[in-house]
């Protein structure tokens, strides 16, 4: 009997010892990480400048926030410049968004990407998003419903899809996608400045890892509305120009892609808007199912000519796909097909359909 | 002393062919699969289910015409003594080499994410020191194991799922864009279920064999539609492009997942993964001591032991990723088709034999 307990004596104190954690340091001498800058500084001997936002715990139920430079010629030789001043041990894996600086997006974020992919310990749901301007001063920013500024980003990143049509959770994880998987590009919310509150304002188009076209929000909302998937949004339809005379709907949308090809590739955009009636001060009555299929029709009317402007728009203008939709031409003709291209996205011809349903008139119904 | 018991059930047959093969080679299968057949990954691995059905086979036909003969002694009869004693040493070489490859692997994966502040050797030591332990009581132990694990552990297959509203459909089309492309990965899919010859060698120990075709035909069946749910799920989550980027695929889906509570559920899986992963290694380990021991003609228990030093030696040369997947792409394609040749001859062997028996 005893020979048969001695093994399982031995593994459980194995267990005991092994489990503990050794060379770890207790929380005080540690620094969390909770959001990490990438900037770019032209110009200098140290290009590279990678501002990092800290809790600093200091005590008994003192929380602070810190924001370390570090500043050196590669993504990781900051961390050499960094560990000169540091008086404590990094924590990798707890940050919450990156913020990559306009300057950093337009010199190019390969290295950035790789890095993603490769180190294992950093958190892939994670926010990402291009800032206006210098990323520390945005890390300097004074918050006012939470402790860091970094946690104030991405509260507005995480839930910027409630309005606006904007894709849902745009992390790490959707950027990693978006750079690798054949024919999609980096889309991400630009951040801006507006006098001490961080604001998005527009969205970032990328050319494989660089920054090419900065689009304000006005004309992304409608890109938006055909590239994201059951997202939100605010639609109104105004009647002689007055902003009190109108109707509003929450809609949601649905996309749906069909491509073909004669000569050039059809794309064929289906748009369907489950929408919820918030406002209708134009009839200002209870409404009926018929009065309903007109609000649809007027709402249909003005969505489509929208979409269509704003294709012609990106078509035109911009020149890249930015809805998103060349991936459907890479599912129907192959991964490698030589119709994926820019200039074929150019000659494309893209039809927009618009569907408007009214799923809920209200509280307000005959 | 008292004999080692080996007699299994049917059932435990079963779980121990899927235990065996599924381990970690899992993890990385996917990335494997999308470097060269791309989205049709998932096909490839379907079609190079062809293997554990051909040797769950070849099993079946050693025990219809031979009846439960050990087989050593069937290799003897067909081969001679010093035949038998080069298919034995084959095995053993072949299994030894898969037993450290996945300790190796499981190491590399252990070290990289969840017990960094561990040195490596004393984690493989421990993995070696644990399965050891659980192979030294026979095959009966490990046959209950794996029917247990088995049980309890198959909701883990089912993890991906959480990620699934991530995925879009457009990342597996078109189904197959390329038939040359997926002819080409089928013989790195074989590799995938390796470790499926353990059918031959446990086949003689198991109690009643009604039905027993059956059994292997299910045992294959349950490892086909494990696998290609995985890879199927990886690529339809990730897209190839960035699923033959990362390595262990399976690990970083579950890094994805959002679970409320939980922040990063990668540690958690990889410690429930790891039962699944010892049960790997202990059926490893039953057959190179199984193998050893009729080599040497020690017994069981302390060929159980002899081998274990030499498994840590391959594990440990083994041991960075890049040189683990170095070595493997030398070594497993000759592997995989000497062992298919070999069941296929003995299948023939046996059919001309059985019938002048008869």
């Amino acid at each position: 009997m005893k020979r048969k307990l001695l093994p399982f004596i031995v593994l459980l104190l194995l267990t005991l010892m092994l489990n503990s954690c050794y060379s770890m340091e207790p929380l005080e001498n540690l620094s969390v990480m909770i959001g990490i800058g990438y900037d770019y500084e032209e110009n200098k001997d140290k290009r590279i400048s990678d501002p990092i936002e800290l809790i600093v715990f200091k005590g008994d139920r003192e929380i602070k926030r810190f924001v370390s430079q570090g500043k050196a010629e590669t993504i990781y030789n900051t961390v050499n410049d960094r560990q000169t001043i540091m008086s404590k041990k990094f924590l990798v894996g707890t940050e919450k968004v990156y913020l990559i600086s306009k300057r950093r997006a337009e010199y190019g974020i390969e290295d950035l990407l790789d890095v993603l992919i490769r180190d294992n310990n950093r958190s892939e749901l994670a926010y990402v998003t291009v800032t206006d301007g210098p990323v520390d001063e945005f890390f300097s920013l004074e918050p006012i419903d939470y402790n860091t500024s970094s946690e104030a980003i991405e509260g507005i990143l995480k839930f910027c899809s409630l309005a606006n049509f904007f894709p849902k959770d745009v992390n790490i994880f959707e950027l990693l996608s978006m750079y690798n998987q054949t024919g999609r590009r980096i889309i991400l919310p630009f951040i801006k400045n507006d006098n001490g509150i961080p604001k998005i304002s527009g969205i970032c188009v990328f050319d494989k890892a660089k920054l090419k076209y900065i689009i304000p929000l006005d004309e992304a909302f409608y890109i938006n509305m055909l590239r994201s998937r059951k997202s939100n949004g605010y639609i109104s339809v105004l009647k002689e120009n007055n902003n009190k005379l109108c109707y509003t709907v929450k809609a949601t949308n649905f996309v749906d892609v069909n491509v073909d090809y004669e000569d050039k590739l059809i794309y064929n955009i289906n748009v369907t808007l489950k929408c919820v009636l918030k406002a209708d001060s134009i009839n200002n009555k209870p409404l009926s199912a018929k009065e309903a299929k007109e609000i649809e029709k007027a709402l249909e009317e003005k969505v489509k000519a929208e979409l269509t402007k704003t294709i012609d728009d990106v078509q035109n203008k911009y020149k890249v796909d930015c809805f998103d939709i060349t991936k459907y031409a890479a599912a129907k003709f192959g991964k490698h097909s030589p119709l994926l291209s820019d200039e074929e996205f150019q000659r494309a011809k893209i039809n927009v359909d618009v569907k408007v349903k009214i799923v809920d008139l209200g509280r307000s119904i005959k | 002393m008292k004999k080692t018991n080996h007699i299994i059930t049917q059932n435990q047959y079963i779980f121990l062919l899927v235990s065996a093969v599924i381990g970690i080679g899992i993890i990385s299968a996917p990335n494997s699969l999308c470097q060269t057949a791309e989205q049709s990954g998932w096909i490839a691995i379907m079609l190079g289910g062809i293997y554990p059905l051909v040797i769950s086979y070849c099993a079946y036909l050693n025990y219809k015409y031979f009846g439960n003969m050990y087989f050593f002694e069937l290799n003897k009869k067909l081969y001679g003594k010093i035949g038998a004693y080069l298919v034995f040493f084959f095995f053993f070489c072949t299994i030894l080499f898969y037993e450290a490859s996945i300790i190796a692997g499981f190491t590399n994966l252990l070290n990289s994410s969840i017990s960094s502040f561990l040195p490596v050797y004393l984690i493989i030591f421990i993995l070696t020191f644990v399965t050891v332990f659980t192979a030294y009581f026979g095959l009966q132990t490990v046959g209950r194991l794996a029917e247990i694990i088995f049980y309890s552990s198959s909701i883990l297959f089912l993890f991906p799922l959480l990620t699934f509203s991530k995925g879009n459909i457009v990342n597996i089309l078109p189904v197959i864009s390329s038939y040359h492309k997926i002819i080409e990965s089928i013989p790195s899919s074989f590799y995938a279920y390796a470790d499926i010859e353990l059918a031959f060698f446990i086949m003689p120990f198991v109690l009643q064999k009604n039905d027993f075709k059956k059994a292997g035909i299910k045992a294959s069946t349950i490892i086909i539609v494990i696998y290609t749910f995985l890879v199927f799920t990886s690529i339809y989550i990730l897209g190839y492009e960035v699923a033959s980027k990362i390595y262990f695929t399976l690990i970083y889906l579950m890094e994805v997942a959002e679970i409320p509570i939980i922040t990063d559920f990668k540690a958690i899986f990889i410690f429930l993964w790891s039962g699944v992963v010892f049960k790997a290694i202990a059926c490893n380990h039953f057959v190179v001591s199984y193998t050893f021991s009729k080599l040497t003609k020690l017994t069981y228990k302390k060929s159980c032991l002899i081998v274990s030093p030499f498994i840590l030696g391959v594990a440990i040369a083994m041991i960075p990723a890049h040189g683990r997947t170095q070595i493997l792409d030398k070594i497993v394609p000759y592997i995989v088709p000497i062992t298919i040749l070999y069941s296929i001859i003995t299948a023939i062997m046996v059919l001309i034999k059985g019938r002048r028996k008869l």
